[in-house]
């Protein structure tokens, strides 16, 4: 028990980096599968680049919104002003994990769906390029639920501080 | 709209139709042609053919010109052009047709030279290549062609001097004796040397001398390496001089390149004539061709047609139901954010154009979004330099795209002073907390909460606007009781289902607010429970109905929360702002710390602008198009698309006798 008192601000730190690890990882999948894909469609049709460029960005933005999880959990935390000796217990750490969940789960698993509706998207301005800006909001409609899950991690954040 | 018929000699065909191109004003229809006119159909397989070949031609050296216009681009951009304006007369591009072979072998010579130019380049890397391992023999005085009598072979090349005493005994291991090394010269590390050899043994010392990496000298020409040296340099400041020539050469093209956009725009403008030329019928004598004009226009564009050519022209008033091509026509403002309707569609003939609902909204929430005054400032001088320096053209969809971008950011500076926002909270994170950007509101970050309330309360607003637009719609159909059953009960139970639970922490008013919304909500329910299955005869079916259209509160309710979105994003774009304030804060301090505190600001900052922009962009678009459009779009039209001047490179001077005034 003596050990688990002094964990908080591990658990606390462990809740910022899941935030920002996982959300990532799903994001660098994503990009790289769609760099990939544009690729391919480059090798034709160079001048789609610009185009093509915008929906490899689109599932980046888990990955930002990771790091702002990250930030804020920090900041809120007091872990960023106070570090070693910052004053968090165990069972406040184990609720800034449960904060940062929806953010880290949700930005990890939509950043990987995203990509698969980028990667047909690029498929159809591959062929029809004025189609560019449906595309993107198609794919936007995906992100909405990371967005509503960064929504959900911000509330946690701001109603545990 | 209006719908134009023109029947005319079939000898004027081509300059009724070229007079069409030029006003810009008709969107041809085409017609399908039935069996019996079909056989009516004059014979004309030789002008056809003659047509399709010169079709191909164009198409062709049409290809060839704009590969030719890339690398001008590309490569001498900023050679000042001849003619410097890019906005010509019609004349001007059609008169381009009697210089066409001109350009043409300007081109062909401009093709010549940047190949040659290529293969220049090639040659030169490789003897540049012969030079730097000719540096090391330089001292060297054999002629590097004789390299072989009847039985020796001479093996010259370069050996490391680790390797010298190891190879001479691995010779004598090999018991191949009759060799003879010579060193010729050395370096630091290695010595060049000449292997005699029999050469019945080359097989074998090859392969010795592959294991001690000698690197063999592959040049093989006649003369001693310094001869040899001396002639590459001659060469090379041949081909140098060459170079710079053809470069001046293709300066003088590039100069030029006017004509190229001249010739491609032309051909351009042939080749869309020539499709529209398949669409009329043609007899032995006329021609007809139906399209559609816009109502402005079309008895102006009658009499003229009638003055200048033997033609019978119809015009016929066309009506909503009839179905005819959409041409959006709005104020400024709200034209400028035209482009995010027509990325998503036409709307049908018989309904509302949504453009004017749907622009405040667009600047309203975008704004929201980004609401920086920093970035608000920056997206609006961008877009303003564009526009005003640059002499984007705002009638491409790219220019539209600007002229919108320049309106949302100056909504973004607006917001940006009510959230107190300036690069985040660049002020205070740089001067230690001294100076705080003031805010007009309140600051999101401290008081998430509240903007969480407003942004769903700005969306109710925004589904209201779109339930007004349903109004209007309705009232266009004459379908006046849709109104008092489907649209009204709607804002009586949003308002007092708001009031309900909102009203009792507004405590301004003597009623007890949240009382009246509970019995607006009740009304509302009330009316759709009993009149949403109003077409429906059996009493129970129509409850049912009724029952299901309740179920609507659903639907709205996941649009309202849709709208959250709005503080997320707000939250999304200040905080990676303080992000970098942050990481630029931690850098500064003496000369070098705040190179890169600068350093860090202007990269992070501009990221952030784009990402955070791209996001407010598209984020604002999508609640038009689910949110906002979900409660009224109809939808199904079609964009007019006339028959006229469309060019890639140049701009027509508008010189239509009868645009709409």
């Amino acid at each position: 028990m003596i050990v688990l008192e002094k964990l908080g601000p591990f658990f606390t730190l462990l809740a910022a980096a899941m935030a920002a690890f996982l959300p990532g990882l799903g994001s660098a999948k994503s990009v790289s599968r769609l760099g990939q894909a544009i690729n391919g469609v480059l090798t034709e049709q160079p001048e789609l680049f610009g185009r093509a460029l915008i929906l490899q960005a689109l599932p980046g933005t888990q990955g930002i919104y990771g790091l702002l999880t990250l930030f804020l959990i920090l900041t809120r935390s007091g872990l960023m002003e106070y570090g070693f000796s910052a004053d968090i217990t165990w069972y406040q750490g184990l609720l800034w994990i449960a904060a940062s969940l929806p953010n880290t789960i949700v930005g990890y698993i939509s950043a990987i769906y995203q990509a698969k509706v980028c990667e047909t998207g690029i498929a159809l301005i591959a062929k029809r390029s004025d189609q560019h800006a449906r595309v993107i909001v198609l794919a936007v409609v995906v992100e909405t639920y990371a967005i509503f899950a960064l929504l959900a991690s911000v509330l946690a954040i701001f109603s545990l501080s | 709209m209006d719908k134009i018929k023109i029947l005319g000699l079939r000898k004027e065909k081509a300059s009724v139709l070229q007079f069409l191109q030029k006003q810009g004003v008709v969107e041809l229809i085409e017609t399908e042609v039935s069996e019996s006119e079909l056989s009516n159909q004059v014979d004309e397989s030789e002008q056809r053919l003659a047509l399709q070949a010169r079709e191909a031609e164009i198409l062709q050296n049409q290809t060839r010109l704009n590969s030719a216009i890339q690398i001008l681009e590309n490569k001498y951009a900023n050679v000042p052009q001849e003619s410097a304006d890019l906005l010509i007369s019609s004349d001007d591009l059609l008169s381009v047709q009697e210089r066409e072979r001109e350009i043409i072998e300007l081109f062909d010579q401009m093709k010549s030279a940047e190949e040659h130019k290529i293969d220049l380049a090639a040659e030169r890397e490789q003897i540049q290549r012969e030079q730097d391992i000719l540096l090391d023999w330089l001292k060297v005085d054999i002629n590097l062609e004789q390299t072989s009598t009847e039985r020796t072979l001479v093996l010259l090349g370069r050996l490391e001097k680790t390797a010298l005493p190891e190879l001479e005994q691995a010779l004598t291991e090999n018991s191949i004796s009759e060799t003879a090394i010579l060193t010729l010269d050395s370096g630091e590390t290695f010595d060049l040397t000449a292997i005699v050899i029999m050469r019945e043994h080359e097989l074998l010392i090859n392969q010795l001398l592959k294991q001690f990496d000698f690197n063999y000298l592959p040049i093989n020409k006649s003369g001693t390496p310094n001869q040899i040296y001396r002639s590459n340099e001659q060469k090379i400041n041949k081909i140098d001089t060459t170079v710079h020539e053809l470069e001046t050469k293709m300066k003088s093209f590039a100069a030029k390149r006017f004509d190229f956009y001249l010739l491609s725009d032309y051909y351009t403008v042939t080749l869309e004539y020539f499709s529209a030329s398949k669409i009329p019928v043609d007899t032995l004598y006329t021609f007809s061709l139906e399209g559609y004009i816009p109502r402005t226009v079309s008895r102006k564009a009658e009499k003229k047609l009638e003055d200048d050519f033997t033609v019978l022209v119809e015009i016929t008033e066309l009506k909503p139901e009839d179905g005819y091509p959409i041409l959006l026509k709005n104020k400024p403002f709200a034209g400028a954010f035209q482009n995010v309707l027509e990325m998503f569609g036409a709307p049908s003939t018989r309904e509302i154009d949504p453009t004017p609902g749907l622009a405040p909204f667009m600047f309203m929430f975008f704004g929201m979004m980004l609401s920086d005054v920093g970035y608000g400032l920056l997206l609006t001088l961008g877009c303003a330099c564009l526009i005003w320096k640059k002499k984007i053209d705002t009638s491409t969809e790219s220019g539209q795209l600007v002229r919108m971008l320049f309106l949302c950011g100056i909504s973004s500076t607006l917001w940006g002073f009510v959230f107190g926002g300036f690069f985040g909270d660049m002020l205070t994170s740089m001067s230690d907390s001294n100076i705080n950007f003031p805010c007009l509101w309140f600051n999101p970050m401290d008081d998430p909460q509240k903007l969480l309330i407003w942004s769903m309360i700005f969306g109710v607003i925004h589904l209201f606007g779109g339930m007004v637009m349903k109004i209007i719609n309705e009232i266009k159909f004459g379908k006046i009781s849709n109104i008092f059953f489907d649209i009204i009960p709607w804002f009586l139970i949003i308002i007092g289902l708001g009031l309900l639970f909102g009203g009792s922490s507004l405590s301004m008013t003597p009623f007890d607010l949240a009382e009246v919304g509970k019995w607006m909500a009740i009304v509302g329910a009330a009316v759709v429970l009993l009149f949403a299955g109003r077409a429906k005869k059996n009493i129970f079916s129509r409850l049912i109905s009724g029952i299901g259209g309740l179920y609507g509160v659903v639907n709205y309710l996941g649009d309202i929360l849709s709208y959250t979105r709005v503080l997320a994003l707000v939250l999304a774009t200040s905080v990676i702002a303080t992000v970098i304030n942050f990481l630029a804060s931690m850098v500064s301090g003496g000369i070098i710390g705040w190179f890169f505190a600068v350093v860090i600001l202007i990269c992070g900052h501009i990221l952030n602008l784009a990402l955070s922009g791209l996001s407010a962009y598209v984020h604002s678009s999508r609640l038009q198009y689910v949110e906002f459009f979900g409660q009224f779009f109809e939808g199904g039209g079609w964009f007019f698309k006339p028959l006229r001047y469309k060019t890639n490179y140049l701009k027509i001077k508008e010189e239509q006798q009868f645009k709409s005034s």
